[in-house]
């Protein structure tokens, strides 16, 4: 299963990271008495459930994709991870298997980002 | 508990009338008469506003809180990145001050505070910076989910 569309997300106890950028260094996000790392992938990222939930719940987003080998693509991309992660960029996406993969063992959330104007957009129009 | 006398009377709007907007207020005696009518339309208003004023200064007070924060987690990243700082210096100092470092992602207690965000970051200028959902729940400390939710259910108010 692929998602590559606005609003798409993951959660997973393991993941893999491929990103041609890793953006900002984290900054810290308390949810419901949790602390995440949070990062901004400002380029194509891709994200894959290596480990499922247990129990296979979602934490963060009721509507998150929670199979095994479930992959999240797309430009802009938000993780959280519950562990600081130092990611290696990936330079050339073309080459599949040359693609850096940091693979995190902790909990991991990712969500295709949405923008403001665009979620105003739609409840206006509506 | 002590009660006191007045001669103040309060007239209560007749609920049967069509215009019950307002609450009159007579005091007085034999000689002379006080007539004070309050609009409770203009009361609500006045309400209405005290009550976003405060609202727009508790998001906005957060809003520079939560700025401070990203500032103290990047300069603390920058202290690991040029090895000032251990790894294990680093998690003590997030595990010991998370007040210093972490958003904290909190519930939305009414569609009103939504209207306040909305119209903060639509002072704040979308020209700015095209801020995506997430930002806007990091800027002002609200979970995402319920904001998305909330603004899609707000869109006959926004219009």
């Amino acid at each position: 299963m692929k998602l590559v569309q606005l609003g798409n997300s993951v959660e997973c106890q393991k993941s893999n990271i491929a990103l041609r950028s890793s953006g900002d260094n984290p900054f810290g996000i308390e949810y419901e008495g949790v602390r995440y790392f949070k990062y901004k992938s400002k380029k194509r990222a891709i994200v894959t459930i290596t480990e499922e939930l247990n129990p296979k719940e979602p934490r963060i987003c009721k509507t998150s994709y929670l199979d095994l080998n479930g992959i999240l693509e797309a430009e802009v991309i938000e993780i959280w991870t519950e562990k600081r992660v130092k990611f290696e960029v990936t330079s050339n996406f073309s080459n599949v298997h040359g693609i850096q993969q940091n693979s995190v063992n902790a909990f991991t959330f990712a969500k295709i980002v949405i923008t403001w104007r665009a979620i105003l957009e739609k409840a206006l129009t509506i | 508990m002590e009660s006191i006398d007045t001669n103040f009377q309060v007239l209560l709007p007749d609920p049967l009338s069509k215009d019950n907007s307002y609450l009159t207020v007579v005091s007085g005696n034999q000689d002379n008469t006080t007539i004070l009518d309050c609009n409770l339309d203009a009361r609500l208003k006045t309400f209405t506003y005290l009550k976003h004023s405060q609202q727009n200064e508790n998001f906005l007070i957060e809003a520079t809180r939560n700025f401070i924060k990203k500032q103290n987690f990047s300069e603390l990243n920058e202290l690991l990145d040029e090895g000032e700082i251990t790894e294990e210096e680093y998690e003590i100092q997030l595990k010991d001050n998370p007040e210093k470092y972490f958003i904290s992602l909190k519930n939305i207690n009414s569609p009103d505070e939504v209207i306040v965000i909305a119209n903060l970051v639509k002072r704040i200028g979308l020209n700015l910076r095209d801020f995506s959902t997430s930002e806007v729940s990091e800027m002002f400390s609200v979970k995402e989910n319920q904001l998305i939710s909330h603004v899609n259910n707000l869109r006959n108010v926004l219009k």
